[in-house]
């Protein structure tokens, strides 16, 4: 049971680093496309 | 039935082992710009980490537990049931049948560290993680079982160790498998930006020889330890690392000297490395001069690989895995085949009146270096699909201690 839970554990972690890029990069572009909506609505509305 | 003597030194053995993981990150650290060192140390360091809870959980059942067809161990051993507090007599009878899991742990583990050095400066963090334990389950562990696994004395053994194969510490199982994964991780990553436009010059030389040094030191429990008992033949063992480690930085030191004119210390540290990779499979099996020679051997072999790798062809394997580990672990492979003697243990070679042997260690090589290159190949290619191999082209620029870990290395200018 003890060899079990650990492997879980292990293999979530294994999981979270094969995704966590992926998702930050998705994060970070979807930050950048906001940004760069604001930045185009101001100079419009400017 | 435990011996008490035999016992204590594969436990200082396995800790002697453990330190030369982060003593290759060092070694590997020096070699590389100031924007990476802490990566590359980084890299070593958490693979200790990584690789001793695959270990435990499944690898040591993958890598020694009760032999399937001579091929692969069953999951008998998942978690490390029955691998317990008395001997295993087909490992070790006199140690804690976990002593040896342990010791051999650490070689589970410095493996994969090895092949880092192949795409150092550019390798995405979480990439690399995935990359070690996928590659410690489905390249190391399949083949320490060949070489190295038994259900007992009699056997049934992993396959290439039925058919006679020596390895005393790993140079199949180890180099020739870090050597030649690392020459297809560089031939599967794109090469550093710049490579042969601007300088790439190692930013610590103090690391290396550091790290060569503790290298060497630890070495002692990889190869005497090897013996997994504190007995003649790990002395055996450890004056033949040692006398064939001497040999190999003055060969490769002497040879820079002639080359370029001046007497390179990363030369002499490169050249203790080749020489310490080269009578890891040799060390338990040759006399004191089959060892000199073993070294001579590696000093000129590596370093004639790594001038051809670096000048004709420009394979971007940063930090010479390939021509250090693969070359030096063939090169000491085939020289088992060649000095072992009876006068040290079972193994007879060419020269002692067994020519059969010197084929028996060509095969085993053959075998490693194409399951290894293929399988790390394919391992890469299936990443690169669905992670990507490479940080991006500014990450690079920034470096990796700040665009992996945050963190640079050196805060003062």
């Amino acid at each position: 049971m003890l060899a079990i839970a650990s492997t879980i554990a292990f293999l979530f972690m294994v999981v979270a680093w094969a995704t966590v890029e992926p998702a930050r990069s998705r994060m970070s572009r979807t930050t950048s496309k906001v940004q760069q909506v604001r930045t185009q609505t101001q100079s419009v509305q400017s | 039935m435990i011996d008490t003597g035999d016992t204590a030194w594969v436990l200082v053995s396995a800790a002697l082992v453990l330190l030369m993981t982060p003593a290759l990150g060092f070694f590997y650290g020096g070699f590389v710009r100031r924007k990476n060192a802490l990566s590359t140390i980084m890299q070593s360091f958490i693979i200790v980490g990584v690789v001793s809870v695959q270990w435990v959980l499944w690898g040591y059942s993958l890598a020694f537990g009760p032999d399937m067809g001579g091929i692969i161990g069953s999951l008998a051993w998942f978690g490390l049931k029955d691998v317990g507090l008395e001997p295993n007599p087909a490992y070790a009878a006199t140690i804690p049948h976990q002593a040896y899991m342990v010791f051999q742990m650490m070689f589970a583990v410095i493996t994969p560290a090895l092949i880092t050095g192949a795409f150092a400066e550019r390798v995405k963090f979480s990439t690399m993680l995935v990359f070690i334990v996928v590659w410690a389950t489905l390249v190391y562990d399949p083949v320490a079982h060949w070489v190295w696994a038994a259900d007992s004395l009699e056997g049934p053994f992993g396959w290439l160790r039925a058919m006679g194969a020596l390895d005393f510490a790993g140079g199949t199982v180890v180099h020739i498998n870090a050597g030649f994964a690392a020459l297809a991780a560089a031939l599967v990553f794109r090469k550093r930006l710049g490579l042969g436009q601007v300088a790439m010059e190692p930013h610590n030389v103090t690391y290396i020889v550091l790290g060569a040094s503790l290298l060497w030191f630890g070495w002692f429990g990889f190869n005497a330890g090897s013996a997994v008992a504190a007995s003649a033949l790990a002395t055996s063992a450890f004056v033949n690392t040692h006398v064939a480690t001497a040999m190999a930085a003055m060969t490769w030191m002497t040879l820079s000297w002639f080359t370029t004119g001046k007497a390179s210390v990363i030369g002499a540290a490169a050249g203790a490395v080749a020489g310490l990779v080269a009578i890891t499979p040799a060390s338990g099996y040759v006399t004191p001069m089959g060892a000199l020679i073993v070294g001579l051997g590696a000093g000129v072999l590596c370093f004639l690989a790594l001038q051809f790798r670096a000048r004709i062809w420009k394979v971007d394997d940063s930090l010479d895995v390939w021509a250090v580990h693969g070359i030096g672990g063939l090169w000491g492979a085939l020289a088992t085949g060649l000095f072992a003697s009876a006068a040290i243990n079972t193994g007879v070679g060419l020269f002692y009146g067994n020519p059969k042997q010197l084929g028996i260690q060509a095969l085993a090589c053959l075998v490693v270096m194409a399951y290894t290159f293929v399988g790390t190949f394919i391992i890469l290619k299936v990443l690169d699909m669905t992670m990507g191999l490479a940080v991006k082209t500014e990450e690079e620029e920034v470096g990796l201690d700040v665009s992996q870990h945050g963190e640079p290395a050196y805060t003062l200018e």
